[in-house]
């Protein structure tokens, strides 16, 4: 059908296009984009705020305590840069399956893997020097997480099974092996977490007291790898050609296979690394709910940079911004920090509708 | 395992059997007109927030399980917006839908419910001499009113389907929509309708599990159960029938963790692999049914042929 609308006579163009195109406002411009983008920002406000009004909350005050919660001093800008490093990891997790059109909903599972896998390497390791501790630790978070995402990536490359389900139901697998680890020989006494990691096993700090630490700066280092991986190697190339078109990209000699298997690798290293990240540098220890919604978030973060690794990094920062910045609301407003899922997903949606947000569709036979 | 062990994993796992087959028999209306409704768990989370917020005015059960109707057909008409009218890919918009209903009902959620303490349940109605056959009598015949009201909806959805023209119609534009518009279907029209029926009967899932484990709204308390059922849909080859004895696989092997402590041999393994058995069996499932089974044109938007997607 995709061949049949391009073959479609001009003149058969819909009214106004012409127009539009006369004035760069045509479909795919850049000007058009930029207006579709601030269409959505104001609509994502706007839901908001009739949230607010439904809830009897004052949405200025929110508004305000959101932007300063956010942004509003080192702290604040600190705590942004916390969230941050996580959202890009499972953007990253996200953006790079997807550009194959391999659809890893397992964002979530893949940073809990990744979590306890560096967990239990900084328990077990725990009388190494600091560096090579932090180093073995992010390591295996690494292949932890790409170990669980091969799960799913083994059923799909060999049985054909559905990803999406897949993925979904490991999260919450993930979340119970969080769960018994959490309950095992490093329970903490009080509480729902493990005892408090080997001191040597913190991530440096950067930014004087703001708490935020080394994290956000390997997340942005792996979405360069990751872009430059996508963009500049065979590989890349490969996933890509079979976003376009499977059958193509498998008669140019790019395995669907290999390209399955090595898209939940990738994914699934970044996702655990994300979790590794947060567990030697922001939490210091495994606690429940480690996740947090950032896989899905971070796949929100991959839609809305158009699966561009760099493009992630800002727009992580925007939603890491929201999500903290909703943690001010409970105190200034008595509305629940679930807030920023809204803004989020009516973002998100509103990009979807107006079709600035794209996903590749298998051909209609 | 004893003998009254197994009864009571066999009836607990059909009344927890229940909230999957509501939503499994309103997603195969979805999928049969070629709409993978990935959002569903997100109109389950709907379903049991109304529920949840009407039991906790008004007291009355009834009322809560029916107003999860028309909550989920609002969310039918607002996906079938995005996925129908907009032409949106269904995998992404529903995963999107899901983050904004876990947004807005925990929200609301803290906001009215926190204090709700009423526990209330449906209360088992027995058929008097079938509820005294043995093993089956107790699992099948004495158990809430929305047991035997889901059967029924499952042989009326089974009817649908193959038994009228609307179900026939769903089934030619989940197939080939191009074919469906030729011979004169309107097939935006039909996928919108069949969003609007078959969100309906996934929230009433979400309700069921309201008014059948207590009364009381969680944040997330679907916990994936809306996605176990597009596992059951294909695991079922999209007949109510088969649907049915999957929900109810799902159902017993959810009901095993609460029934774990009682036998030795099970009480021996963490707690946390039969709290996390339903998704592994969901896994199985969906490695045994095959994406192949799915209609032709599921999750694939439908435009009409020389219409430039705007």
């Amino acid at each position: 059908m995709n061949a049949q609308a391009a073959q479609a006579p001009s003149g058969q163009r819909p009214p106004g296009a012409l127009t539009k195109a006369f004035l760069g406002l045509g479909r795919g411009s850049a000007l058009r984009t930029v207006i579709d983008i601030v269409v959505a920002i104001v609509v994502a406000l706007a839901i908001l705020t009739i949230f607010f009004l439904i809830l009897g909350a004052d949405p200025g005050k929110a508004f305000k305590g959101m932007w300063e919660g956010a942004v509003g001093n080192n702290i604040a800008f600190g705590q942004t840069l916390l969230v941050t490093s996580p959202l890009i990891f499972c953007s990253l997790a996200a953006a790079i399956p997807f550009s194959a059109r391999i659809f890893n909903i397992g964002g979530e599972g893949q940073l809990v893997a990744g979590a306890v896998g560096g967990t239990a390497v900084a328990f077990w390791c725990a009388g190494l020097p600091g560096t090579l501790l932090i180093i073995l630790c992010l390591l295996a978070a690494i292949v932890a997480g790409a170990l669980w995402s091969l799960i799913a990536g083994l059923l799909k490359a060999y049985a054909s099974a559905n990803e999406v389900i897949v993925t979904l139901m490991l999260n919450f697998v993930a979340a119970l092996l969080a769960n018994y680890v959490i309950n095992g020989a490093w329970r903490d006494p009080i509480a729902p977490q493990t005892e408090t990691l080997p001191s040597g096993s913190a991530l440096p700090t950067i930014l004087g007291n703001s708490g935020a630490n080394i994290g956000v700066l390997i997340a942005i280092a792996a979405a360069i790898v990751c872009a430059v991986l996508l963009y500049r190697t065979r590989l890349g190339f490969g996933i890509r050609a079979t976003g376009l078109s499977p059958t193509a990209a498998r008669l140019s000699g790019f395995g669907t296979v290999a390209t399955i298997l090595a898209v939940f690798a990738i994914a699934g290293g970044a996702a655990g690394l994300g979790g590794g990240v947060e567990v030697l540098g922001n939490h210091h220890a495994l606690v429940e709910g480690i996740a947090s919604n950032y896989g899905f978030t971070g796949i929100a973060v991959a839609l809305v940079a158009r699966l561009n690794p760099i493009a992630a990094v800002p727009v992580a920062f925007v939603f890491a911004g929201i999500t903290v910045g909703a943690n001010t609301l409970p105190a200034t407003t008595g509305v629940s920090a679930s807030a920023s899922l809204i803004v989020v997903a009516v973002f998100v949606l509103t990009l979807l509708a107006m079709h600035v947000i794209r996903v590749a569709y298998p051909e209609v036979k | 395992m004893n003998h009254g062990v197994a009864v009571t994993i066999l009836s607990s796992g059909v009344a927890l059997a229940v909230p999957l087959l509501w939503a499994a028999i309103g997603e195969v209306i979805n999928e049969k007109a070629g709409i993978l409704n990935v959002g569903i768990d997100g109109v389950m989370l709907t379903g049991a927030f109304v529920a949840a917020l009407i039991l906790h005015d008004t007291g009355s059960l009834l009322l809560a399980a029916l107003v999860a109707i028309p909550a989920g057909a609002l969310c039918g008409l607002f996906l079938s917006f995005l996925y129908v009218k907009r032409g949106t890919d269904q995998i992404v918009t529903g995963l999107m839908f899901n983050l904004f209903i876990v947004g807005v009902t925990t929200a609301l959620y803290e906001k009215y419910l926190t204090s709700s303490e009423r526990s209330k349940s449906l209360s088992e109605v027995g058929i008097p001499l079938l509820k005294d056959i043995p093993i089956i009598g107790p699992a099948l015949f004495d158990q809430t009113v929305l047991v035997y009201i889901v059967i029924v909806a499952a042989i009326a959805v089974a009817y649908l389907l193959r038994g009228t023209w609307f179900g026939l119609h769903l089934a030619a534009i989940g197939e080939r929509p191009l074919a469906g518009d030729t011979a004169g279907l309107d097939v935006r029209r039909l996928r919108s309708i069949a969003l609007v029926i078959g969100c309906s009967l996934v929230a009433v899932g979400g309700a069921s599990i309201i008014v059948t484990q207590g009364g009381n709204f969680q944040p997330n308390i679907t916990s994936g159960q809306g996605f176990i059922a597009l596992a059951i849909v294909v695991l079922g080859r999209f007949r109510p029938g088969w649907i049915a004895f999957g929900a109810l696989l799902f159902g017993v092997s959810t009901a095993l963790q609460y029934q774990a402590q009682n036998v030795s041999w099970m009480a021996s393994v963490p707690v946390q692999v039969w709290l996390a058995f339903p998704y592994i069996v969901t896994i199985v499932a969906v490695v045994i049914a095959k994406r192949a089974q799915y209609p032709a044109a599921t999750a694939i938007p439908y435009r009409e042929p020389g219409t430039e997607r705007s």
